[in-house]
């Protein structure tokens, strides 16, 4: 795992390009701490920060083939590098490291070019540059693992894994974007393309950016499709079919020259990795788990009653909620975007700890409920689809199904519920169907700016332009809707990623591999009917884990929310309480976050929703990340690295005006 | 207070808007997201207990409340029937 970072520029002075890669690198070595490296040519400059975790000798980076005319830097683990390095091998491409994926995927790069890409099993982000034509190529993972930001600056572009390497390129500002706020208030995250900031933009996911002699082209090298044949066999079959998909896939992930440890959630599709972590490794395996003092939120007792059953070393981290206000600054700085929930912080803490305990790598079981509809959003989907051929007691019978941790579906309130689901069981926002119940609250935390644009337009242009999505079933829509948004905006980068690299931790998710979700696709709803989540995963793993584990109401992932906030009353909650602090950010509807604020501060929890909850938590977010990118005055902000820090194993200056190349 | 006023006042006071040029007694108030199912149900208990009118499943189907005139319509009939 690595950060990258580069630029191509017109403006910056020879003499200053090293110490601004440099600089650029200095502010993402938490990715990498293990070594850094950069390469400059005529007009290029580009680095990375390097977390040694394959083939550390011989994996330094920038790297380029034998010719020296195609330079790489790549972020993320190709899992199946033995496979396509013996191919790549037998059609006659050079290899001089060891066992290096970096290599592989130059060599693959150069062999294949852009086809190359739906090749890989694996989490990436990578820059290569062909120094004969001068073109850039950026190219990003299928699920959105691995980040990948750019920004036009001037006639200068720049990328990074993180934004805030941008902070040290001369003259670059950050200022929010109020299209985008809007947008990742009403949907939870920004869309694929976007970021909260002006003229910033993420690489989407499954997509090639092309930078040839001044022209740019961005296209998808693969689309995102659950229409896949149904697989051909009994119930039984199907359930081997899985359990051995996803057996290879952890066998893959544990393909590493570290110690690999596993984040144990308690639920199930952590218990399944950690169960087929514990069957495939060397070693005893060391699992990881957040416990919360608040019994609302604590599943200490489900992790300790997998962690026994399977042996493994297990360790868990209490979060308090003065550890979520504490370190709420330096959690959110790590996430460079507005948030409607603080459970970030906690695995942010958890990070730490593992980087403490010695263990580089964890496996993790994000991407579970997307890939086999583990979510009620899903079951939510079916019944109001379904809403107007189903008889009375079905509806109730299916509603009372849908929430039970929440005391508003409960039976005193099934009648008013009935009322409410037969208002949404008709499309209103084409295409958006599945998720129309949620965008409701996100029109309430829309409505935290002063420009009341529709906070769903951009989305609905989305959705009308991505092939194959005007087809697809109301829960294949629901599908793509969360892995576009949900998953890769939020929990594999804010609550993921962005949350494990802050303390240099790269974590693997089984769940995301391409074959595992096309098996997942190939047997949902095939042999139930989608009214208990997950069940054919819970068929397939339910021998080998406790019995509470696949018979267990499933529990989101939830941290204590606004009300920590109002306890502990940390000095940064004066951003918001304060008017003086509030007007510093110009596009929001200052009368309504002053309202929202005074009752969230005066009302007891009770009388707060989960939609005013979230739309403090996005509002505090956003406060901070005013006061850390936009005014940059440091506060909260975690320092960052001297430049002096990096550990610059790799400089190579290829340019024909200063004609230096150096390895140390 | 009438009837109408303490629906508009319980609607604006629960749900932190003010009736206004956008927001109007007509206006869709889910549409507008200010209403979500925690706040429906919650302002359901709060008709039945303020009005002492009973709300049933029929009504519910039958009836759109959305907009302060279709809430205040439907509690208003409530109220001369009773």
């Amino acid at each position: 795992m690595c950060g990258l970072a580069g630029f191509l520029s017109t403006s910056v002075h020879p003499d200053a390009t090293a110490g601004v890669i440099t600089s650029m690198l200095s502010n993402i070595r938490h990715r990498g701490p293990d070594e850094a490296g950069y390469y400059l040519d005529d007009g290029i400059a580009m680095g990375a920060v390097r977390l040694a975790i394959v083939d550390p000798a011989d994996g330094s980076q920038p790297m380029s083939d034998p010719s020296g005319r195609y330079w790489i830097c790549f972020n993320g683990e190709i899992y199946n590098h033995i496979e396509l390095r013996a191919e790549l091998a037998r059609l006659g491409r050079p290899f001089r490291t060891d066992h290096s994926d970096t290599e592989v995927v130059l060599q693959a790069w150069i062999q294949w070019g852009s086809d190359c890409f739906t090749r890989f099993n694996g989490a990436f982000a990578v820059a290569i540059r062909d120094a004969l034509t001068g073109d850039l190529v950026l190219a990003r993972d299928r699920y959105g693992k691995r980040p990948l930001f750019y920004a036009d600056h001037g006639d200068d572009f720049l990328f990074a894994s993180e934004m805030k390497a941008f902070r040290a390129f001369p003259g670059f500002r950050f200022a929010l974007d109020p299209n985008e706020l809007a947008t990742t208030f009403g949907v939870w995250t920004p869309l694929p393309d976007r970021t909260p900031f002006h003229g910033i933009r993420q690489l989407p996911t499954a997509s090639v950016l092309t930078l040839s002699g001044g022209r740019r082209s961005l296209r998808p090298y693969e689309d995102l499709d659950f229409d896949v044949p149904g697989f051909d066999g009994t119930e039984a079959e199907a359930i081997d079919f899985v359990r051995d998909t996803l057996r290879t896939s952890v066998e893959m992930r544990l393909r590493t020259d570290v110690e690999v440890g596993v984040y144990l959630s308690g639920g199930l599709d952590s218990s399944i990795v950690t169960r087929l972590a514990t069957q495939l490794s060397p070693h005893q395996v060391r699992t990881f788990s957040v416990a919360f003092q608040d019994k609302t939120f604590d599943e200490s007792d489900s992790q300790s009653l997998v962690a026994e059953h399977l042996g493994t070393v297990h360790c868990t981290v209490p979060i308090t909620s003065a550890d979520i206000t504490d370190n709420f600054p330096a959690a959110v700085y790590h996430a460079e975007v507005p948030t409607f929930r603080t459970s970030f912080v906690p695995m942010f803490l958890l990070s730490r700890h593992v980087r403490d305990a010695g263990i580089k790598t964890v496996l993790s079981g994000e991407g579970a409920d997307e890939a086999f509809l583990g979510y009620s959003l899903f079951r939510e989907t079916l019944l109001r689809e379904q809403w107007n051929e189903l008889p009375d007691d079905e509806r109730r019978t299916r509603l009372a199904n849908l929430h039970p941790e929440l005391a508003h579906f409960g039976p005193a309130h099934q009648a008013h519920l009935l009322g409410l689901y037969q208002q949404f069981s008709a499309e209103r926002l084409p295409g958006l169907f599945s998720h129309e119940m949620r965008y409701q609250n996100g029109r309430f935390a829309a409505r935290l700016l002063a420009d009341r644009r529709d906070p769903f337009a951009d989305l609905l242009d989305l959705v009308a332009a991505a092939p194959g999505y005007p087809g697809m079933s109301a829960v294949h829509k629901a599908q793509w809707l969360e892995y576009k948004t949900l998953l890769a905006g939020f929990l594999l980068s804010t609550q993921g990623e962005r949350a494990a690299l802050a303390h240099s931790v790269e974590n693997r998710c089984p769940f995301l591999d391409p074959a595992v979700v096309r098996a997942a696709a190939s047997v949902n709803l095939r042999y139930d009917d989608g009214q208990i989540e997950k069940a054919i995963l819970k068929k397939a793993f339910r021998a080998e884990l406790p019995e509470w584990t696949t018979n267990r109401p499933k529990q989101p992932y939830r941290a204590p929310g606004s009300a920590a906030f109002k306890d502990s009353r940390p000095e940064y909650l004066e951003l918001l309480l304060s008017d003086r602090e509030l007007a510093e950010i110009d596009c929001l509807d200052h009368k309504f976050a002053r309202r929202l604020v005074d009752k969230i501060m005066s009302s007891p929890v009770e009388e707060i929703s989960t939609k005013e909850d979230q739309t403090f938590v996005y509002l505090l977010t956003t406060a901070v990340l005013n006061q850390q990118f936009v005014l940059g005055d440091g506060s909260g902000r975690p320092g960052t690295s001297a430049p002096a820090d990096l550990n610059l194993r790799v400089t190579v200056d290829n340019r024909r005006a200063v004609q230096k190349v150096g390895e140390r | 207070m009438t009837t109408t006023d303490s629906i508009r006042k319980y609607l604006e006071d629960r749900f932190l808007f003010e009736f206004d040029d956008s927001i109007t007694p007509d206006t869709d108030l889910f549409k507008a997201g200010v209403i979500d199912s925690f706040g429906y149900v919650r302002m359901m208990k709060f008709l039945e207990s303020e009005f002492s009118v009973k709300i049933t499943s029929e009504d519910i189907l039958t009836n759109v409340f959305v907009s302060l005139n279709a809430i205040d319509g439907f509690v208003q009939k409530k109220i001369s029937a009773s």
